[in-house]
């Protein structure tokens, strides 16, 4: 599966190095290769950690690890906020707003209801 | 710059996070501790540069908040993985959107004079895998959902070559992305993209059962966090890259890891009903419908909530050696105030005094043996009738169905329970090799997996 | 209808086919249930609480049996019984037809309609009338009490401060529902329990009781019929067994052995030879000598030890020694046999139920059942 996402990434990695010169005036999009070479670091070595750490999770916390990975998935969230923000188009503002209102409803949906699983864990023992 | 500070903090909380999440005792902090980082990439965001208004953002978060909150505390604990599914469509959902939004900002909307700057290929790119994979995720978990609430039946659906079509489906949106990339298609086709990946969502989950849609549940989160992490490649955000990488790779090796648990290969699961090569869960076909499957911490939370459980072991707890297991189990319930009972069939087992070789054996006391005609009547009131590893001794066909080879076979009652929890390998038949009316019945919830491990899973969760 | 449950006359049989328990169930289904006197004393019940139960205790025989509708017996009547029960009236009993062809004749001839409940067929909803489980149950167990006390030593794995006893070792053959019995009770004691079974599938039936399953070759090819039972071996694969068979009875302190098949002479298991590779001191408990053993050397209802010093039982009627509980099992089957048969205050012999199809022998002055008819026409021709 690893190998899957690296072969989507490939075409990226082959354009980075066609990628057109800086916009200098554009601060959020400052894509030159070595920043994109960055990111994909970045990437590569989250990926590899997030492997890692759930390689010996007994299957006991199987679910509510999902359900905690599922909330932090809402990450989404911050590029909602963006495109809900900005000063224009309106189409954006619009569209953005929705996709707050969706990854809000994963966020914070997805943080209470994990808790609400393991909260049962501590009530009860001795 | 105290944005990227705050980033990186979050970044830190959510790594930390993740790996608390994987240990029993550091679960719940763990969830804490990644929230905590969720809030503080919130406000690393919230002052950015290019955020000039707060309308939107106000009516988004709090009806996206409100309506979250109100789901994860008003929807009943039964429907856990439904709650799953809709809030990860959700995640999908957004990402998607602000894919759209990013390709209507720098391409379309472009020779009209917008203020952004231009599209690389490589921002084509990765904006086609976000619009695609938050649209197929959106779709493939609400199908999940309805498969999960019954709105869509819950038998995988399928049709010859559908597993080609498939393939070809993916193949043909990979090429409109690269189509994109490199220019020669016109940004009008990221929409119709869009729609493809919505239609494949569904494609893709429709043919799996609904027994499965944990295991589906699973890959759809590591899509969505793929999708946000591509959403940080559009953006040049690390904290979108990091969590969306963390989710992503998590999310699929959980998916292999539950796969395994049910002693299936992820290929057999995704891809096996099509041509009718089923394995073994969503086997059953003369069955009026799909068993549900839960997990052991779903079924310990059902049994910190009884007052009276009734345990009816059966030969798959001999075979599994669990009647030690058992018996510390029964004393976790006891003490904590919960009454358990055995209730013994007179043909349980392989031999006549089976059951109560086995647990006299474990240091059963002999009082918590019941027979089946003082046990019956009690089942009404019984909270959680948990089975472990019996079958024909409490398949209700006996009751109805002439013509079944244990009609008229008296059985034990478990179906009259509130809830039912069955522990067994798999949908195999019992001895009597006849389906089980009672797996599909909706107050009954299988456990999958050998009997003497989730037996110690069910302790281990019990004595949190 | 007259219900009549006589005291068996059959030496050293000691069960009764009904308990107050059952008389009470009988007389709640409206049947008149008549004991003799004396029927439950082996058994430990007395007249008096079979009186209480609500059945009528008569004294003499031939009262008992006049104008009665209903016999429930252990063993089948003899021929001087036979002469005061009524022609049409229906008998419940253990007949052995497949062997006993005289006793099915006399029955026929007397015009009886006899049910022999060692027939019941094994499906699910027949399971509280099978007899031959019930009896196999307290026989199984019995047999490893047996030879416990005829063992030089103890079973279980004792370290002492006066030496260390280590486990005896049981070699349980045949893991039907006597021998799965036999393997839970030796492991109660404490032995150190084998389990062989020439079908392949009782290996985790075995196991799943804490005993070994012992490997020897593979002779797994229908090695089961459709009744569950154990098919008879080829020649050649029993020979083979034997030879795997005989290094691990070396080794064994006791060895229990449980192989019947319906109808025939039980099969040889332990051959002379391999009794001869036993230790001194050694037991074998044959639970099949009523049918012959599965040993060559047991002698059927006697004890005796070998020149070679093995100790070999072959106990008759094991279930005997116990009749309180072989009693209470077996009256139950009866009436469970009995209240299923008995519909509206008659039994129908015509009925297509496969319970009633599988047990009657005999019905309208002749053989009605179909194996048993394969069986007389075979030796008569």
């Amino acid at each position: 599966m690893v190998v899957l996402v690296l072969a989507f990434l490939s075409p990226g990695l082959l354009l980075a190095h066609e990628s057109t010169p800086p916009q200098a005036a554009a601060p959020e999009h400052g894509v030159d290769g070595s920043e994109l070479l960055i990111l994909l670091y970045i990437f590569v070595l989250a990926s590899f950690l997030g492997y890692q750490l759930i390689l010996r999770v007994p299957p006991l916390l199987h679910t509510p690890l999902m359900s905690g990975t599922n909330a932090i998935s809402g990450i989404s969230l911050v590029g909602s906020l963006v495109a809900a923000g900005l000063s224009e188009p309106l189409i954006c503002n619009v569209l953005g707003g929705v996709a707050v209102g969706c990854a809000m409803c994963n966020v914070v949906g997805g943080f209470a209801i994990t808790d609400r699983m393991l909260a049962k864990f501590r009530k009860g023992g001795r | 710059m105290s944005t990227e500070w705050l980033y990186l903090a979050a970044a830190v909380l959510f790594i930390v996070g993740i790996r608390d999440l994987s240990s029993a005792e550091t679960a719940r902090r763990g969830n804490l501790l990644a929230a905590c980082g969720m809030i503080l990439a919130i406000i690393g965001t919230m002052q950015h540069g290019l955020i000039v208004q707060w309308g939107w953002i106000a009516v988004g978060m709090v009806a996206g908040g409100v309506i979250g909150l109100m789901m994860a505390v008003f929807m009943p604990m039964t429907a856990m993985p439904e709650r799953i599914a809709i809030v990860n469509g959700l995640g999908g959902a957004a990402s998607g959107l602000v894919g759209i939004c990013e390709v209507i900002r720098h391409v379309i909307m472009r020779p009209e004079g917008s203020t952004a700057p231009e599209f690389s290929a490589f921002h084509m790119g990765v904006a086609g895998l976000e619009i695609m994979l938050g649209a197929l995720t959106f779709t493939g978990s609400m199908v999940a959902f309805g498969k999960l609430k019954g709105l869509i039946s819950s038998k995988p659906m399928t049709y010859p070559g559908q597993n080609v079509v498939n393939v070809l489906w993916l193949l043909t949106m990979v090429g409109l992305i690269i189509g994109l990339v490199t220019g020669d298609l016109n940004p009008v086709f990221f929409f119709v993209l869009a729609g493809m990946a919505l239609l494949f969502g569904v494609m893709f989950v429709l043919p799996i059962g609904g027994a499965d849609m944990p295991v589906v549940i699973a890959m759809l989160n590591a899509y969505s966090g793929l999708a946000a992490a591509a959403t940080g490649f559009v953006l040049s955000n690390k904290v979108l890259i990091i969590a969306g990488a963390l989710d992503g790779s998590s999310g699929l090796l959980l998916s292999l890891l539950m796969c395994r648990a049910m002693n299936r290969s992820l290929t057999n699961v995704l891809f096996g009903a099509v041509g009718g090569t089923t394995g073994g869960v969503t086997g059953s076909d003369e069955l009026q419908g799909d068993p549900q499957s839960i997990s052991a911490v779903e079924a310990a939370e059902r049994l910190f909530d009884a007052r009276r459980v009734i345990i009816v072991p059966g030969y798959g707890m001999a075979a599994a050696g669990a009647h030690f297991a058992i018996r510390e189990m029964a004393d976790v319930l006891k003490e904590r105030g919960i009454s358990v009972k055995y209730a013994i069939h007179p043909v349980a087992g392989r031999m006549p005094g089976h059951m109560n070789v086995l647990l006299a054996d474990a240091n059963v006391p002999y009082d918590d043996l019941v027979e089946m005609d003082e046990i019956n009547p009690e089942f009404p009131n019984t909270d959680v009738a948990l089975v472990m590893g019996a079958n024909d001794i409490c398949n209700p066909a006996a009751r109805t169905a002439e013509g079944s080879p244990i009609y008229g076979m008296p059985i034990l009652d478990v179906d009259l329970a509130a809830q039912v929890i069955v522990i067994k390998r798999s949908m195999s038949p019992g001895f009597a090799g006849i389906p089980n009316e009672l797996f599909v019945a909706p107050n009954c919830a299988m456990l999958f997996g050998d009997g003497k491990q989730v037996a110690e899973q069910l302790i281990e969760a019990l004595s949190l | 209808m007259k219900v009549v449950v006589p005291r068996e006359l059959a030496p050293g049989e000691t069960r009764v086919a009904a308990t107050p328990r059952t008389v009470k169930r009988m007389d709640r289904a409206g049947l008149m249930v008549h004991v003799e006197s004396g029927a439950g004393d082996a058994s430990g019940i007395t007249d008096a609480e079979f009186t209480e139960a609500g059945a009528t205790v008569i004294e003499d025989r031939a009262a008992l049996f006049a104008g009665s509708e209903i016999i429930l017996c252990v063993k089948p009547p003899g021929p001087e019984t036979l002469t005061q029960i009524p022609s049409g009236a229906v008998l419940i009993a253990v007949l052995d037809p497949l062997i006993e062809h005289e006793v099915v004749t006399q029955l026929a001839d007397r015009g009886v309609s006899a049910f022999s409940l060692d027939m019941v067929p094994r499906i699910a909803r027949a399971q509280s009338m099978d007899v031959l489980s019930s009896m196999s149950t307290l026989t199984g167990y019995q047999a490893v009490l047996l030879a416990s006390m005829a063992l030089p030593g103890i079973m279980p794995y004792l370290t002492t401060a006066a030496g260390t006893l280590h486990p005896s070792k049981v070699l349980v053959l045949g893991a039907g529902v006597a021998g799965l019995q036999a393997i839970a009770t030796a492991r109660r004691l404490g032995a150190l329990v084998w389990g062989y079974d020439i079908r392949p599938v009782v290996k985790e039936q075995v196991e799943s009781l804490g005993a070994e399953f012992l490997e020897l070759i593979d002779t797994s090819d229908a090695a089961e019929d459709a009744g569950g039972y154990a098919r008879e071996q080829s020649h050649d694969q029993a020979a083979a067994q034997q030879r795997a068979m005989t290094t691990h009875l070396a080794q064994m302190d006791a060895v229990i052995t449980t192989a019947l098949i319906p109808g025939r002479d039980a099969p040889i298991l332990l051959t002379t030879e391999m009794v001869e590779a036993m230790k001194p001191g050694s037991v074998i408990v044959d639970l099949a000598a009523e049918r012959g053993g599965n040993c060559e050397l047991t002698r059927p209802g006697e004890n005796f030890t070998s020149d070679g010093g093995v100790t070999i039982l072959g106990p008759l009627d094991l279930h005997c020694s116990v009749p309180a509980h072989a009693s209470l099992m077996y009256a139950n089957n009866v009436v469970n046999f009995l209240l299923h048969v008995c519909r509206d205050g008659r039994i129908d012999v015509e009925s297509d139920d496969e319970v009633v199809r599988g047990t009657l022998v005999t019905s309208g002055g002749r053989v009605v059942h179909e194996r048993v008819l394969e069986v007389l026409g075979a030796t008569n021709s």
